[in-house]
C-alpha cells in the first residue's frame, strides 16, 4: 500500500507540474464561481398563479431514447379569464389537500371547455402512440361536445399535469351565452416545486434576472445534470484522459521504467497503481468540482442534496472503464497520443453505439442485418458511458424533485437495464486492463 | 526459488535472443558468472556486446531466453530480490519535476526505506557527490554531469548490498570521476558488491577485483584484473650506464624480442630463467642494473588483444 502512495503521489506532481492539474482546479473554481453567482428570488403567488394559469393552453411533451427524442408541444385551444386569486378560506368548503392553498376563479365559455377536454385527450393519445407513424393510427371520431364532470376532469388534469400536483377544481357554474364560471384551488406546500414560481440571476445579479419556466428544484436538478454531466462527466473525464494518459507512456520511458522496475516492486501491482493514481487525479478532481459546486448550489438554493456529491463516484465510474483502455494502449505503444486517442475514439464508438442500439427500432429499421448485429455487439461489449448520465440524472431527481417532476424527467430518460448495464462495462474494463497487465508483464524492456 | 547460495551474484546458462527465426538477434550466448559477495566486478564490451542486457536480465528488466540469475541468493524474478540493489542505468531519465532530494525519496520509498533513513541518507549522499547545494533544485536544470552523479546517489540511497553501475563516469569531467572513483572504493571497503559496466578501462582497471569481456554476446575471458593483465615473459630493466649497441646486440641473442629506450630495456623472454642470463650478461659488461620488473599490460591492451583475437579469428 505504500508503494501504491508513492505512485499516487509521484502522479499527481507530474499533473501539477504539466500544469493540467491546475487548469482543471481552475475550471471548475470557474464552475463553483458561477453556481455562487446564481441567486433565485421567488414571485408573488397571485402574479405566479395568474401566469400560470393564462398558460393553460400549452402543452408540451419530450421524451428521449437513445439518439432519438420524441418531443410534443401542443395547443388545445383552451382560453380563461382570470377573475380573482386569493388565499383559500375555510368558507370555500374546499378539500384538506388544497385548504392552504390559493382559490383562482375562472371565466371561460363552454366551447374553449369541451376543446380543452378534446386537446387533452388527444395529447394523451399522442404520448401514448409515440412510436407509431401516421398512417398507422386509427380513425377515431371525436365528439364535439362533452358533459360539465369531463370538463372538470380535464382542466383537472391539465393543471396536475405540470403545475400543481395537488388541485381542486369546483363544479362548472353554467352562465348567459355559454360562459362559465369554475371555481379552482391548488396547494403551494413547497414554492420550489412550483414551475415559474423564481426569477434567476446570474453573475453576482450582473445578469439581470428572469423567471425561469421550470420550479426550483428542477432548474438545481438541471444545474446539477450540467456540472456532473456535461462539466465533469465530459469536459473533465475529457481532460483528464489527456492528462493521465501520459502517466503510462511516461513511465515506460526509456531510462525511467529501469529505475522503477529495479525496484523490488511487482510489474502488475506497479501498472495496477499507475491505473489507481488516475483514477484519484479524477477523484481529486471531481470531489473539488462537484463538493464546490455542491456547497455553492446549497448555499444559493438551500438544496444540499447529498445525491449530488455520488456523482464524484459515478464520474470515476466513467473515467475508471475508459481509463483502462489509455492504459493497456499506453503499455502497448508507448504513446500517449494513441492512449489518448483510442480511449477517447472507444468513449465515442461506445456512445454511439448505445445511443443507435437504443433507438434501433427508429434509426435502424431499413438497415441491414449485419449493421444491426455490428451495433448490438458493440453495445454488449463496450462500456455504457452515457448510461451513467441517466444514473445521475436519477440520482438527482429521485433526492429533489417531487413526484410529479421526478415522474416527468423519468419519462425522458432512456430504460437502463443497470444490471447489464454496469455489469458489462466492469467486464470491459477488467478484461482490457488484465490484457495491458498482461502485456507489460511479458515485454523486455 | 533459490540459486547461487554462495555468491552475491550468479548467472547460470544465461541467453538472451531477441525476436525469433532467421530474423531473431542473439543478444547473449549462454553465459556462467559468479561474483562474490564484496566483489567490484567491471563488463567490458564493444557497444551491443550485450552489457546492458545481462545487466537487465540480472534485474528482471529483460527476461532470459534460458537459464536463470540470482541476486544474494534469490532468484532475479523473486521481487525481494531487488530489495537489496541499486541500479545507475546508462541513458537514465529522471522525473525532470522533482527536486534532486525528491527523487531520490521516491526512488528510496519505491525500494521500501522508512522515511527517517531515506532523508537522512538522501543528504548524505547528495554531499558525497558533491551535489549537497543542488538537492532543492529541479532535475530539469541540471547537467549531463550532474544528472549522473545524481544517479549514482539514487543508486545507493536504500543502502543496497548490490550495485550495477552501467556507464557510471559517462558525461562526468575528470573531477567526477576521481569523486565517483572514490565512492566506489568506499563502497567497495563497506563489503558493498559492484556489478560495472563501463567503456573507460582505465577506471575499471583501477577499480575492479575482477573483469569479464564480452564480445558479440559471448564472455570471452573472465579473471582477476591483475591476471588479465600480467604479461608472461615481459620484463623490464633500468640499467646504470645506458646500455651500448654491442651490449644490445649481445642481449638480442637471448631474448625473443629487445626494446631500448636510454637506459630502460623492455625484453621479451621465452622461459622466465632466460632473465637470469639477460642479468648476468649486463654485469659482465660493467652494466648495473637499478630495477628489475615483470612488465604488465594496461586493461585497455588486454581488451584490444581480445576483441582482436576474436575478429582474426572468425575471419
Amino acid at each position: 500500500m505504500k508503494t501504491f502512495f508513492v505512485i499516487l503521489e509521484d502522479s499527481i506532481r507530474e499533473s501539477i507540474d504539466r500544469r493540467s492539474l491546475i487548469i482543471l482546479l481552475f475550471l471548475s473554481i470557474v464552475a463553483i464561481v458561477f453556481c455562487l453567482g446564481i441567486s433565485y428570488q421567488s414571485e408573488n403567488p397571485e402574479t405566479l398563479l395568474a401566469r400560470n394559469f393564462s398558460q393553460l393552453d400549452r402543452l408540451e411533451y419530450t421524451r428521449s431514447a437513445g439518439l432519438s427524442s420524441f418531443n410534443m408541444s401542443n395547443s388545445i385551444g383552451f382560453e380563461a379569464e382570470i377573475d380573482g386569486i386569493r388565499p383559500v378560506t375555510p368558507e370555500d368548503g374546499f378539500p384538506k389537500d388544497v385548504a392552504h392553498g390559493y382559490r383562482i376563479d375562472l371565466t371561460t365559455t363552454q366551447s374553449h371547455l369541451n376543446g380543452l377536454v378534446r386537446g387533452w385527450r388527444s395529447f394523451q393519445e399522442d404520448i401514448e402512440r409515440h412510436g407509431l407513424d401516421d398512417d398507422e393510427q386509427e380513425e377515431v371520431e371525436v365528439p364535439t361536445t362533452y358533459p360539465p364532470e369531463d370538463w372538470q376532469q380535464a382542466l383537472r388534469e391539465r393543471i396536475a399535469h405540470d403545475l400543481f400536483p395537488h388541485v381542486h377544481v369546483g363544479k362548472a357554474q353554467i352562465g348567459a351565452e355559454n360562459e362559465v364560471k369554475i371555481a379552482t384551488a391548488v396547494a403551494v406546500n413547497d414554492w420550489a416545486d412550483i414551475p415559474g414560481a423564481h426569477k434567476q440571476s446570474l453573475f453576482f445579479g450582473l445578469v439581470e434576472q428572469k423567471v425561469i419556466d421550470t420550479s426550483l428544484s428542477e432548474a438545481v436538478v438541471n444545474m446539477q445534470r450540467v456540472l456532473a454531466n456535461t462539466f465533469g462527466g465530459f469536459i473533465g473525464i475529457l481532460i483528464a484522459l489527456g492528462v493521465c494518459s501520459s502517466f503510462v507512456p511516461s513511465m515506460l520511458q526509456k531510462g525511467t521504467l529501469d529505475l522503477v522496475l529495479a525496484r523490488p516492486v511487482g510489474r502488475v501491482p506497479l501498472l495496477l497503481w499507475k491505473y489507481l493514481g488516475g483514477l484519484s487525479f479524477i477523484f481529486v478532481f471531481g470531489s473539488f468540482l462537484i463538493g464546490g459546486c455542491w456547497v455553492a448550489l446549497g448555499l444559493r438554493t438551500g438544496y444540499w442534496d447529498p445525491m449530488f456529491l455520488l456523482s464524484v463516484g459515478v464520474l470515476m465510474l466513467g473515467f475508471s472503464f475508459l481509463y483502462a483502455v489509455s492504459v493497456t494502449v499506453g503499455v502497448w505503444s508507448r504513446s500517449t497520443n494513441m492512449a489518448f486517442m483510442v480511449s477517447v475514439g472507444v468513449w465515442g464508438i461506445s456512445s454511439s453505439a448505445t445511443g443507435l442500439y437504443r433507438s434501433r427500432d427508429v434509426l435502424l429499421k431499413s438497415s441491414p442485418e449485419w449493421v444491426k448485429t455490428l451495433i448490438e455487439v458493440l453495445y454488449t461489449i463496450l462500456p455504457k458511458i452515457t448510461d451513467l448520465d441517466t444514473l445521475n440524472t436519477w440520482l438527482f431527481s429521485k433526492a429533489t424533485l417531487d413526484p410529479m417532476a421526478y415522474d416527468r424527467i423519468m419519462k425522458e430518460l432512456p430504460e437502463v437495464d443497470w444490471f447489464f448495464s454496469l455489469g458489462t462495462s466492469f467486464a470491459f474494463a477488467a478484461v482490457v486492463l488484465a490484457l495491458g497487465c498482461r502485456l507489460f508483464y511479458k515485454r523486455d524492456y | 526459488m533459490t540459486t547461487g547460495t554462495g555468491s552475491a551474484i550468479s548467472v547460470r546458462g544465461v541467453s538472451k535472443q531477441y525476436g525469433s527465426g532467421v530474423r531473431g538477434v542473439h543478444a547473449l550466448q549462454p553465459t556462467d558468472l559468479e561474483i562474490a559477495n564484496g566483489e567490484i566486478f567491471g563488463l567490458l564490451g564493444q557497444n551491443g556486446a550485450g552489457k546492458t542486457t545481462l545487466v537487465k536480465i540480472l534485474l528482471d528488466i529483460v527476461r532470459p531466453t534460458t537459464g536463470e540469475t540470482s541476486i544474494l541468493g534469490k532468484s532475479s524474478r523473486h521481487t525481494q530480490a531487488r530489495s537489496s540493489v541499486g541500479y545507475l542505468p546508462e541513458d537514465h531519465r529522471f522525473p525532470e519535476y522533482r527536486t534532486a532530494a525528491g527523487m531520490m525519496d521516491f526512488y528510496a520509498a519505491l525500494s521500501g526505506s522508512p522515511k527517517h533513513e531515506r532523508r537522512v541518507r538522501s543528504g548524505e549522499l547528495l554531499e558525497q557527490v558533491g551535489l549537497a547545494d543542488a538537492g532543492k533544485k529541479k532535475i530539469r536544470g541540471f547537467s549531463k554531469g550532474m544528472k549522473q552523479r545524481l544517479g549514482l546517489a539514487q543508486a545507493l540511497v536504500h543502502d543496497p548490498q548490490v550495485i550495477f553501475l552501467d556507464e557510471p563516469t559517462d558525461g562526468v569531467d575528470p573531477k567526477g570521476r576521481a569523486e565517483i572513483r572514490e565512492v566506489l572504493t568506499g563502497l567497495k571497503r563497506q563489503g558493498k558488491t559492484i556489478f560495472l559496466n563501463s567503456h573507460l578501462l582505465s577506471e575499471v582497471e583501477q577499480v575492479c577485483d575482477r573483469v569479464g569481456i564480452l564480445h558479440r554476446g559471448t564472455l570471452v575471458r573472465c579473471g582477476a584484473t591483475s591476471e588479465l593483465t600480467r604479461s608472461e615473459g615481459m620484463f623490464s630493466l633500468t640499467t646504470q650506464p645506458e646500455p651500448d649497441e654491442a651490449t644490445v646486440a649481445a642481449v638480442r641473442e637471448l631474448v625473443v624480442e629487445v626494446n631500448v629506450t636510454g637506459t630502460e630495456l623492455e625484453v621479451q623472454i621465452a622461459r622466465e630463467d632466460d632473465i637470469d642470463g639477460v642479468v648476468d650478461l649486463l654485469r659482465s659488461r660493467g652494466i648495473g642494473l637499478r630495477a628489475l620488473s615483470k612488465k604488465r599490460l594496461t586493461l585497455e591492451q588486454v581488451f584490444l588483444q581480445v576483441i582482436d583475437e576474436k575478429v582474426e579469428g572468425k575471419s
